[in-house]
């Protein structure tokens, strides 16, 4: 589904770069439950965005379904992201002034859907248990409610990939439960997961890890709960450590 | 993204900071109200002069006196006049000015002073002249008599009032004929008033005083101004007014000596060049109100502008997030421009509803100018500019908008 070859980001001025990635090799298969780990500044978010096309690669080449994405346009690259892909960020990302619904129903509206809105919106809600809360705005509720908001919003086009950065970093260890528990019911479902973490707690759920350091993949190894399906149900209560 | 879809978000970015946006949006209302209320008072003013013009009457010339003309230079020397009894006696002769009526020059001369009967006192235009001055300036009597040409010969001591001034100084008389006035403590019979005109342009037409011209000048005229101000000349028929400017002019620069036109002394103006005159002047005017409105407006379109900038650094964040979830550059251009548009729109229907308010106000207020008039080209001017101002002050930051990266937004919060 997606695959990096030799791909690096550097940000700053040509004089003085900072390199965040340097030659990455990746695939990540169809369907899989991927978690990247590594130190702060290691490189995971950078990776994570730029397989979000968030950003663009400065050297090497992404491939998403197939197709190179240096060779997209902006058009393109946001109906990506609109159509297959959908993101839980570590601080939700919601817009604060909208309700509940409206911002679930985000990408729906730049998708141009209408007749279907409301229902696969409603859906999207019924799904993470938070139809209680939909004229709510969004800044009135806990971290919590507003992560499964988010993954509401992230799986309302039903994309086929999910990106989840630290999503259980911001809120209390029962919410990090519930969170976790959706991302693998999403992943049962045949999506492709992608989840930065440096909790190892998290990434053990996940079927492999990547391990990231200084912006290289060092490691690549099989998760220690090699059933994905019973994952999900034995993992363990997650650490204070997880917030 | 829908249309609808896209004026809602517009919608719900602008009521969110509803105060803001009202604030930055006055800029625009009071720019487009100015546009209208300025350039409608300007258009009554030089309609209301124009009239004014015409209201000397269609057939007339009117000769002035001036001062040598150097360079195309007019100056206007002292209180000196060039102008003569002699001059007016040549312009009678109809050898000289065939295209004038029989007695067709009238000198004219006036003073502003007080005017008295018993108790009321009041100061008005004391205007002397000859019999025809009330025919040529259009002025009928509503009572009595005119003065004729032996009172003239002989100066007597008789006016017409005008209809302002009859009230004002006889304000419990209904008929004044016959009574007494005071004018620099010389007492003179009332043998006559002209029926009302009412006002052109801003000036009250019934405000005067007539009387033969030397009565004007043995008891009221002030030596240090000149005896001749105005000669007025009436043509037999409106068409020959030019003709009768030129042979004015002709029996003038002979009688004053003068054999180049440009050095006159004299300047000869016909009611047309005069309404011409009122005409681009009354242009000049709107033009510079208009101008000094729509400076008002491009302030206004600067607040939009300052506004949106603000907004697309706070927004930076919900830019980003909307760039995650699928927007495109074209969608956020497109969510801020409709913003700004909007309130381009908004604050150009407040706009002109106040500007059509405000030149009814001030219609209502300064009773002394003429009504204003709201056209229609001033309202669509005002809205175009507001228009072209709110897309304008919009484009810049909503491109700046368009241009963040989806994840440098993101990390803005």
């Amino acid at each position: 589904m997606i695959e990096l070859t030799s791909v690096g980001r550097t940000f700053g001025s040509a004089s003085a770069p900072v390199t965040a990635l340097l030659d990455v090799n990746l695939v990540i298969q169809r369907g899989e439950f991927v978690a990247i780990v590594g130190p702060s500044g290691s490189g995971k978010s950078t990776l994570l965005n730029l397989i979000g096309c968030l950003d663009q690669p400065t050297s090497g080449r992404l491939f998403f379904l197939g197709e190179d994405t240096s060779t997209l346009n902006d058009t393109k690259l946001s109906r990506i992201r609109n159509r297959s892909i959908g993101f839980v960020f570590q601080m939700f990302n919601l817009v604060p002034e909208l309700t509940v619904y409206e911002n679930i129903e985000l990408p729906l509206v730049y998708a141009g859907v209408t007749k279907q809105r409301r229902a696969l919106t409603t859906k999207a809600l019924e799904r993470v248990g938070m139809e209680h809360r939909a004229d709510h705005p969004a800044s009135l509720l806990s971290g919590g409610e507003q992560q499964r908001v988010a993954i509401a919003r992230a799986l309302v086009n039903d994309p086929a990939l999910i990106l989840a950065d630290e999503p259980t970093g911001s809120i209390d260890p029962a919410s990090a439960e519930q969170v976790m528990e959706l991302l693998g019911e999403l992943h049962d479902q045949a999506r492709t997961i992608v989840l930065v973490t440096h909790n190892m707690a998290v990434a053990a759920l996940a079927q492999r890890v990547v391990r990231i350091e200084s912006g290289t993949i060092s490691e690549v190894g099989r998760s220690t709960a090699p059933d994905p399906n019973g994952a999900v149900k034995t993992a363990p209560p997650l650490p204070a450590s997880a917030r | 993204m829908k249309l609808r879809d896209a004026l809602l978000v517009a919608y719900r970015g602008l009521t969110r900071h509803w105060v803001r946006a009202t604030l930055n949006v006055l800029g625009i209302v009071a720019g487009v109200a100015s546009v209208i209320m300025l350039v409608s008072v300007a258009h009554a003013v030089s309609s209301s002069a124009k009239a004014s013009v015409e209201g000397l009457g269609a057939n007339l010339v009117v000769v002035l006196p001036s001062g040598p003309s150097a360079s195309g230079i007019q100056a206007n020397i002292g209180s000196g006049s060039s102008l003569t009894q002699s001059d007016v006696e040549a312009l009678e002769n109809p050898a000289f000015v065939p295209d004038a009526v029989p007695d067709g020059a009238i000198p004219t001369a006036g003073v502003s002073t007080n005017v008295s009967a018993g108790s009321h006192t009041w100061q008005t235009d004391v205007i002397g002249s000859y019999p025809g001055f009330g025919a040529a300036r259009g002025y009928t009597l509503s009572q009595g008599r005119a003065f004729d040409v032996s009172e003239v010969d002989s100066g007597q001591p008789v006016v017409i009032l005008g209809q302002t001034v009859a009230r004002e100084v006889f304000p419990d008389v209904a008929n004044p004929i016959g009574q007494n006035v005071l004018i620099d403590t010389q007492e003179f019979k009332v043998i006559g008033e002209y029926a009302a005109r009412g006002y052109s342009g801003t000036f009250n037409q019934d405000d005067l005083v007539a009387m033969p011209i030397s009565t004007l000048w043995s008891f009221a005229l002030p030596t240090t101004l000149p005896r001749i101000q105005q000669i007025l000349v009436v043509a037999t028929s409106p068409s020959k007014t030019s003709a009768v400017a030129t042979e004015v002019s002709n029996t003038l620069l002979h009688q004053h000596n003068i054999t180049d036109p440009a050095l006159a002394d004299f300047t000869v103006q016909t009611q047309q060049n005069l309404v011409a005159n009122a005409e681009q002047l009354g242009t000049v005017m709107q033009w510079m109100l208009g101008a000094v409105a729509v400076i008002a407006l491009v302030t206004g379109g600067i607040g939009i502008m300052s506004l949106m900038l603000a907004t697309v650094g706070e927004r930076a964040y919900e830019i980003g997030v909307r760039r995650a979830v699928g927007a495109s550059r074209e969608d956020i251009l497109g969510q801020f421009l409709l913003e700004s548009l909007l309130l381009a729109v908004l604050g150009g229907i407040a706009g002109i509803a106040l500007g059509f308010g405000g030149a009814t106000f001030m219609g209502d207020v300064l009773t002394a100018l003429p009504a204003p008039v709201v056209t229609g080209l001033a309202v669509l001017v005002a809205a175009g500019v507001a228009l072209v101002i709110g897309v304008g002050a919009g484009l810049y930051p909503a491109v700046r908008a368009s241009l963040l990266q989806p994840v440098e937004a993101v990390r803005r919060q």
